[in-house]
């Protein structure tokens, strides 16, 4: 299962070679030719931030939306999900809110990964992860949705960004407000070279790949 | 001793049959069981960027059986709209044939989904007016009821005379109710007809309207489906018509048979030619997205099945019957339509494979491995199992209902009512 994977190349000749790598996650395209092929409106476009989330209560299990999506981003749980995989915060006494034993740890923090065995009522997109149903990438939307209710500002405070840019190592990815024409993201798109992926088919994917 | 069950007498022969189709029946369950407690873990199915096929036997044999049922109605409804009399003789049984196999497609899918459960959330609460699933459920659904009302009408007056229960109280055999019958028929056909089209062009758009998938994305997808089901529907219904005729002693003319395998030796060469255009199309093209799926299909790992599907499915039996003298023979024309569906199922199979396996490339260099996909036990024991639930029915509505049609010599209803 990846929901972000990573595509390798090798390029050149022997002794000069390198590789090249390009992440994928989800595109959470403008025009989400998923969302469009869902019969039951489980995949759908959050909104308030663009965000293409899947209700888990309402997939199904077609796998249309996986033939739909030229990225091919789609998962699907074909056993069920493994428990406690992730670190499990209820484990050490966090309750639905993130309070609880896990504070010695993280403080006020956001926790970094949220244990997608443990249901959010309060995220209507954050329940409990069922076999026989379809997931992907969602941009660590509880993260986000946290961290706007704190006023922090996605991007910015590392609490309210996605774990993987956050993580990474050599500062590769970038998150941010595509809509502010302030915001780091409109202003490295602004300066750089940039394409987007399958860019002829007019799905309009919000993840943009720097050169 | 033979005991009997509603007036039909079940013999030594009948119930090893029916035993033996109970047994596939179990192997089918045992299968569909496990797919429910553990999930679709174990189908050979995968995600594309995990290297393999995510819709697979289960798909393939959906879009079959959906083709397999036209055949049947076609045929019983331009008998009822033209008023053919040799195709009257047979309408029934090709109405009740496309009835139960129109009834396995939803199976299939039911196994098919990973959360069957929740299969009718398409319908209600939340459906996707923008999905073409919608319209699969929707048509497909109207196609059934009017496949239901057909089969009654057509059968009411000889459920009669049976004094079965299924008359629903219409039990009225005065020549009125009878051309009442046969002007419903008629409605119910003209109405029929558009709707088996939309039927089978719909299943076809699932594929074609796919632009993630650049096999599939063809304005061609829903004439080839609605080609391949008149091919292989007529096929299955001439093949049933032999078994019918060998099995179960109907009367069923030998020019009947004929004049359908001369309608299927038409409508082979149509099916080619589109087949033959979308090939053409890609191959002059030679974009590159469009050649990996093409060249796997003609010259890659699934040349074997291509082209056993254009030669032994469909050059074969098309030669065969070409000759009246071979028509003619029950036999020849027994073998050249079963070779027919086995090529219509493949066509199917390596349509899907060309799809699902084949992707698009990003940047001219980012692809993901390419897979491969060999259904696993579980999914041959579900096919197993629910092509046992179509032998089935099959066999209950042939012993239980008056599927044959009566003969020109049959007494008029007031003698009828006299005895």
């Amino acid at each position: 299962m990846f929901w972000m994977y990573v595509f390798r190349r090798e390029v050149g000749k022997y002794p000069n070679v390198t590789r090249r790598f390009l992440p994928r996650p989800c595109m959470h395209c403008r025009f989400p030719s998923c969302a469009e092929a869902c019969p039951t409106q489980a995949r759908h476009k959050n909104e308030a931030d663009g965000i293409v989330l899947t209700n888990y209560s309402k997939c199904i299990g077609c796998r249309y939306c996986v033939v739909a999506c030229p990225y091919n981003v789609n998962s699907f749980n074909w056993k069920e999900p493994k428990k406690n995989q992730y670190f499990d915060w209820e484990s050490e006494g966090m309750d639905l809110y993130g309070r609880g034993a896990v504070k010695e740890y993280v403080g006020d923090a956001i926790p970094p990964n949220l244990n997608p065995d443990v249901a959010r009522r309060d995220i209507p997109t954050l329940q409990y992860r069922f076999v026989g149903v379809v997931e992907k990438c969602t941009f660590c939307s509880h993260r986000i949705w946290f961290g706007v209710k704190r006023g922090l500002k996605p991007g910015v405070d590392r609490e309210a960004t996605p774990a993987c840019v956050i993580t990474c190592p050599v500062k590769a990815l970038h998150f941010g407000d595509l809509d502010d024409p302030n915001s780091n993201v409109s202003r490295l798109l602004a300066k750089r070279r940039w394409q987007r992926a399958l860019e002829d088919l007019g799905n309009e994917p919000s993840v943009y790949y720097l050169f | 001793m033979t005991p009997e069950i509603w007036g039909v007498k079940l013999t030594r022969k009948l119930a090893a049959w029916l035993s033996f189709l109970i047994f596939l029946i179990l192997i089918g369950v045992y299968g569909f069981t496990r797919t429910l407690l553990e999930g679709h873990w174990w189908t050979g199915l995968q995600v594309p960027s995990m290297g393999g096929a995510v819709w697979g036997l289960y798909v393939t044999n959906y879009i079959f059986l959906i083709g397999a049922s036209a055949g049947g109605f076609i045929i019983a409804a331009s008998a009822h709209i033209f008023n053919v009399e040799r195709y009257k003789s047979i309408s029934t049984l090709a109405t009740l044939l496309a009835l139960i196999i129109i009834l396995l497609p939803p199976i299939f899918i039911a196994a098919d989904l990973g959360r069957p459960d929740r299969m009718l959330h398409v319908a209600y609460p939340t459906p996707n007016l923008r999905s073409p699933l919608f319209y699969v459920l929707l048509t497909l659904t109207l196609y059934i009821l009017l496949l239901v009302l057909e089969a009654w009408f057509s059968m009411r007056r000889r459920l009669v005379m049976k004094k079965s229960w299924l008359t629903l109280g219409f039990d009225d055999l005065s020549e009125y109710s009878t051309k009442r019958d046969e002007r419903t028929l008629k409605v119910l056909s003209l109405v029929g007809l558009p709707l088996a089209v939309s039927v089978h062009s719909v299943t076809g758009w699932i594929f074609g309207l796919m632009k993630s998938r650049p096999f599939w994305l063809s304005p061609l997808m829903a004439p080839i489906f609605l080609s391949s089901a008149l091919v292989s529907g007529v096929a299955l219904l001439i093949f049933v018509c032999i078994i019918v005729k060998k099995f179960a002693g109907f009367k069923i003319e030998q020019d009947t048979l004929s004049d359908l395998a001369r309608l299927l030796f038409m409508m082979i060469p149509i099916d080619i030619f589109f087949l033959m255009i979308e090939v053409l199309t890609v191959a002059y093209a030679h974009e590159h997205t469009d050649m990996r799926p093409l060249t796997f299909l003609l010259a890659g790992s699934n040349a074997p099945l291509f082209w056993f599907e254009i030669i032994v499915g469909a050059l074969i039996p098309f030669v065969i019957l070409a000759f009246p003298r071979f028509r003619r023979s029950t036999k020849l024309l027994a073998t050249s339509s079963l070779l027919i569906l086995v090529g219509i199922w493949l066509k199917r199979w390596n349509l899907l494979m060309a799809g699902t396996l084949f992707t698009h490339e990003w940047f001219g260099w980012a692809e993901y491995p390419l897979g491969s996909y060999t259904p696993s036990w579980v999914e041959w024991s579900v096919m197993t199992g629910i092509y046992g639930v179509a032998a089935l029915l099959f066999t209950l509505v042939i012993k239980f209902l008056p599927v044959e049609e009566e003969m020109k010599a049959m007494p008029t209803p007031a003698i009828v009512e006299v005895e």
